[in-house]
């Protein structure tokens, strides 16, 4: 492979071109994928892959720019380009390096015997997933897909200043995808599990989830339209919190985009809801020693019992907004630039069982799947929210009829306020982020079905 | 196309025979080497001020190893030809216990020539210039009204080269150049927020912007954000939904068109399994995947295995004709690929994806669409939705809707959601316009995004669930 890269050197290049500051975020890791379908393996990926990317500053204006090739003309390239991109940026008198640094903390990010596992113990894994879920019930037709995965990789990130940090980072995770048939009716359900070795999965309890929550919803029908209690599990809360987080980041606060701007210090959601963002949390899988431009993980109270206490900031928008970084620079690989982003950002569980929560709803819905939430379904700024549903129906505290084709609609904010139970059951997703929550219940939302 | 300098440059003809070669020494049916070279660049905007400018080098390779149903991948930064044949190697090994063995035919350069003419390449225009193009969308969208108080813009260029080769002695390349602006507007009056966006893109250079000037693109985004400030929440039930043209066509891509994607066909886990033959829509509904429009946002001239760009026609009249292959599925059903197989990057196997897929112009004006609708709701603009394959189930944003009254479009009204089932809501395809109109979009499957466009006249569907935030 190729030889190691000088970082050092090319900070020296880059401010040698003219930069006034710069900064190399090197990222390596070796990937996994396996996919089996049928007893048999579907597909197996395997690579190597590393990337760098350099953040230029001059005359208060940023430029960015990454490669994966790391022959001497393209290093040469691309740090010419970080700092042609610097001169069309428009000066800001908040950009720049962040100014703390240093005395980084040291949660536990790998475990060594994920790099010992052999790949046929993978596979067994995921292999004895799909029989796992074929045998839950004969109602089950087939599943779809069973994907394992694993990442071990590496960061370095260093700059003009001085800063030098690295860490090295390893996670997996399983994922199963059941269909189940009764007649003509067919319903999917979907779990996965997640860990630092393949010892922390829980292989079996995902198949048996995704292939219990597919025939659970065999005969679903439309429910009719009305204002009923909805209760969200805690795969769809995580979902919801994905959108908030999005709103709870200084940068959509400062621009008038988050319908949290101009509420610091005041009551945004009902007494029950409690939300943390926590860059150390030691399960965590967005857990690191230092945020994507070098600021030391911390954890960060954003709502307490429903008052907003702060946004999420990285060292731009703290300067800008006379606040402090809270190290939320999140940088998903070497082709970003650090934005702020929360790292494991969840709904704080309460203190209520499940059984109780649901047993306290006469008539509702309980939902267990909701589309469109990615896709315009739910606006940030606006606080719109419209969704299409899967679930079933509470009636007098008891499950009843899976229900269908439906949607939930209402404000995100008026939701937030209308939040009057959260149980004990915390669970964290791992897609598209870390994103955590426990069942709650929301009072009264609009349902529209037949 | 590739120059001989650059190919010779990304890898030789000699280094991925051996790589071929190697790859297939413990047997299998198939091996293929796919090389990328990308180029791109982005500049953002927001409060008037160039917030990112990023430039990115991306080189790569990805070795695949067909044995049987399985498949090996191996992918590697590293086109060294030492790097090139231990991913060679590392693919291979998988196929240790292959009962069948494939002789690497010498690899034949074809090229296919491209219908798709680039004027003004990306990389011939300075940063500068492109940034100009982003001030002026700014600027036109704050023009629009008082009321706009944040406007963001977003730039994206690329070049994107790539080289396939295979054990049955393919060789072929293909130059692909995407442009692409979008801007979302924010509106603004009292507690009311709204937004507006727009994002033409195109399988072209910076002549988008002679089809599309950045000044239309940001006034069309102000627009819609003030529009919609004095929309009513929309109501709810069932009601007659006329799907305006353009981006209107998404409603295809998730309802139906995924599902008609082989590998969900498979696996049976598509609604439209074992139907070939079958009136699965309304005879007035033609559905095509056409990968060869000029210019098109999602075409092509070879797809990501090779195969030549084609266009499919998927129902005729209602009459379900054929599904969506890459060479897995094609080599399974014992028929050739419809030039379906796509990857977001080298790091990424093929799968089976649409590229400009559509439904073809009927007889009727949009006029006589909405005169002929009593009541009922005009999705102006959709702004994405999702489909879950195997039940067809679907939901979509409306980010522009309006009420229809007495065949007349009347007051604009905001989040509404529109829920059905793909197949039953083809069959409720009662009129179909003649205003067809392609709008780019990114699609996501198995964690790859790709370039798609989506095409659609303006249609409507008899009845369908509306999910509106109107509270009684």
């Amino acid at each position: 492979m190729s030889a190691r890269l000088d970082l050092k050197a090319m900070l020296d290049a880059a401010q040698e071109a003219g930069a006034e500051e710069a900064e190399v975020f090197f990222q390596d890791s070796e990937n996994t994928t396996i996919k089996v379908y049928h007893g048999q393996v579907d597909s197996l990926v395997t690579a190597k892959a590393k990337g760098v990317g350099i953040r230029t500053f001059r005359n208060h204006q940023v430029g960015y720019a990454y490669t994966s090739d790391f022959s001497r003309e393209s290093i040469r390239a691309v740090i010419q380009a970080s700092v042609e991109n610097a001169g069309v940026g428009t000066p800001d008198e908040f950009q720049g390096l962040p100014v703390t640094m240093g005395n980084y903390p040291h949660p536990p990010l790998f475990n060594e015997t994920l790099a010992e596992t052999p790949v046929e113990e993978k596979i067994e894994l995921a292999l004895r997933m799909e029989k796992v879920a074929l045998e839950y019930s004969d109602k089950v037709r087939s599943v779809d897909e069973v994907e394992y995965a694993d990442q071990i990789g590496n960061v370095t990130l260093m700059n003009s200043r001085g800063l030098e940090g690295s860490y090295k980072r390893g996670t997996c995770y399983a994922s199963v995808f059941v269909l189940a048939q009764e007649g003509d009716d067919v319903q999917t359900g979907y779990s996965f599990t997640y860990g630092r070795s393949l010892q922390e999965l829980k292989p079996v309890d995902a198949a048996r989830d995704a292939a219990a929550n597919a025939v659970t919803l065999l005969g679903a029908r439309q429910a009719r339209g009305q204002e009923a209690p909805v209760v969200f599990r805690p795969e769809v809360g995580a979902m919801l919190m994905a959108i908030f987080a999005e709103a709870l980041t200084a940068d959509a606060v400062q621009k008038g985009r988050s319908l949290f701007a101009g509420k610091l210090g005041q009551m945004v959601a009902s007494d029950q809801v409690s939300i943390i963002d926590d860059g150390l949390m030691p399960d965590g899988l967005a857990t690191a020693p230092f945020d994507g431009e070098g600021v030391p993980s911390r954890r960060t109270e954003l709502i307490e019992n429903g008052k907003l206490l702060s946004f999420m900031y990285d060292s731009y928008t703290a300067r800008k907004g006379k606040a402090k970084s809270t190290g939320n620079a999140s940088r998903s690989s070497y082709r970003s630039t650090p934005v702020p982003a929360p790292n494991n950002f969840f709904m704080v569980p309460g203190g209520v069982k499940v059984e109780e929560l649901i047993g306290g709803v006469k008539s509702g819905f309980y939902v267990m799947e909701v589309s469109g939430l990615g896709s315009g379904g739910a606006n940030p700024i606006s606080g719109d929210f419209s969704v299409g549903a899967t679930g079933r129906w509470i009636r007098d505290g008891r499950f009843a009829e899976p229900v269908r084709e439906v949607t939930i609609a209402g404000n995100l904010l008026n939701m937030l306020g209308d939040v009057d139970a959260v149980a004990d059951d915390l669970k964290f997703v791992p897609m598209m982020g870390a994103f955590g929550s426990p069942t709650f219940r929301v009072r009264k939302m609009a349902i529209s079905g037949a | 196309m590739l120059s001989k300098e650059e190919v010779g440059q990304l890898l030789s003809r000699e280094s991925v025979q051996k790589a071929l070669y190697t790859a297939l020494r413990n047997g299998g049916n198939f091996a293929e080497v796919f090389v990328e070279k990308k180029l791109s660049n982005s500049i953002s905007l927001e409060e008037g001020r160039i917030e990112r400018v990023k430039t990115g080098f991306d080189l790569g390779a990805g070795i695949r190893v067909v044995n049987g149903e399985g498949v090996s991948y191996v992918f590697t930064d590293d086109l060294a030809e030492e790097a090139l044949l231990e991913a060679a190697r590392l693919a291979g090994s998988a196929a240790r216990n292959a009962t069948h063995r494939t002789a690497v035919l010498d690899l034949r350069p074809h090229r296919n020539p491209s219908p798709h003419r680039i004027s003004i390449r990306p990389e011939t225009v300075a940063k500068a210039g492109k940034v100009e193009l982003v001030m002026r969308a700014d600027r036109a969208a704050r023009a629009v009204d008082p009321q706009i108080k944040q406007v963001m813009v977003g730039y994206a260029d690329s070049v994107q080269k790539v080289i396939i080769a295979n054990s049955e002695g393919l060789w072929a390349e293909d130059e692909r150049v995407h442009t692409r602006m979008a801007v979302t507007a924010v509106a603004a009056r009292g507690e009311v927020i709204q937004t507006g966006y727009e994002a033409p893109g195109k399988h072209m250079g910076l002549e988008l912007f002679d089809h599309f000037p950045p000044e239309e693109i940001g006034r069309t985004a102000g627009r819609r954000a003030v529009t919609m400030l004095n929309a009513r929440p929309a109501p709810s039930g069932k009601m007659a939904v006329v799907i305006s043209n353009g981006f209107g066509g998404a409603m295809f891509h998730e309802a139906s068109g995924h599902g008609l994607e082989a590998d969900f066909i498979q696996k049976g886990s598509s609604v439209f399994a074992g139907r070939i033959g079958e009136q699965v829509a309304s005879p007035l509904v033609t559905a095509i995947d056409d990968g060869t429009l000029v210019n098109e946002w999602g075409s092509f001239v070879v797809d990501d295995e090779g195969a030549p760009a084609q266009r499919t026609v998927l129902i005729e009249n209602g009459v379900l004709k054929s599904y969506m292959y890459d060479r897995k599925a094609a080599v399974k059903d014992k028929r050739p690929s419809t030039g379906n197989g796509r990857r977001e990057s080298y790091q990424d196997l093929p799968l089976p994806r649409m590229t400009n897929t559509f439904i073809a112009p009927g007889e009727s004006t949009p006029e006589e669409i909405i005169a002929a609708t009593p009541d009922g709701l005009f999705a102006k603009v959709l702004s994405g939705g999702e489909v879950n394959p195997a039940t067809g189930d679907f939901v979509f944003v409306v980010s522009e809707g309006y009420l229809i009254k007495d065949g007349k479009i009347t007051e604009p009204v905001r989040g509404a959601t529109l829920i059905g089932n793909g197949p039953e809501s083809l069959q409720k395809i009662d009129m179909v316009g003649n205003d067809l109109v392609f709008s780019a979009g990114m699609c996501g499957k198995g964690g790859q995004s790709i370039p798609v466009s989506v095409g659609q006249p303006t249609l409507r569907m008899a009845e369908l669930t509306v999910g509106g935030t109107q509270r009684e």
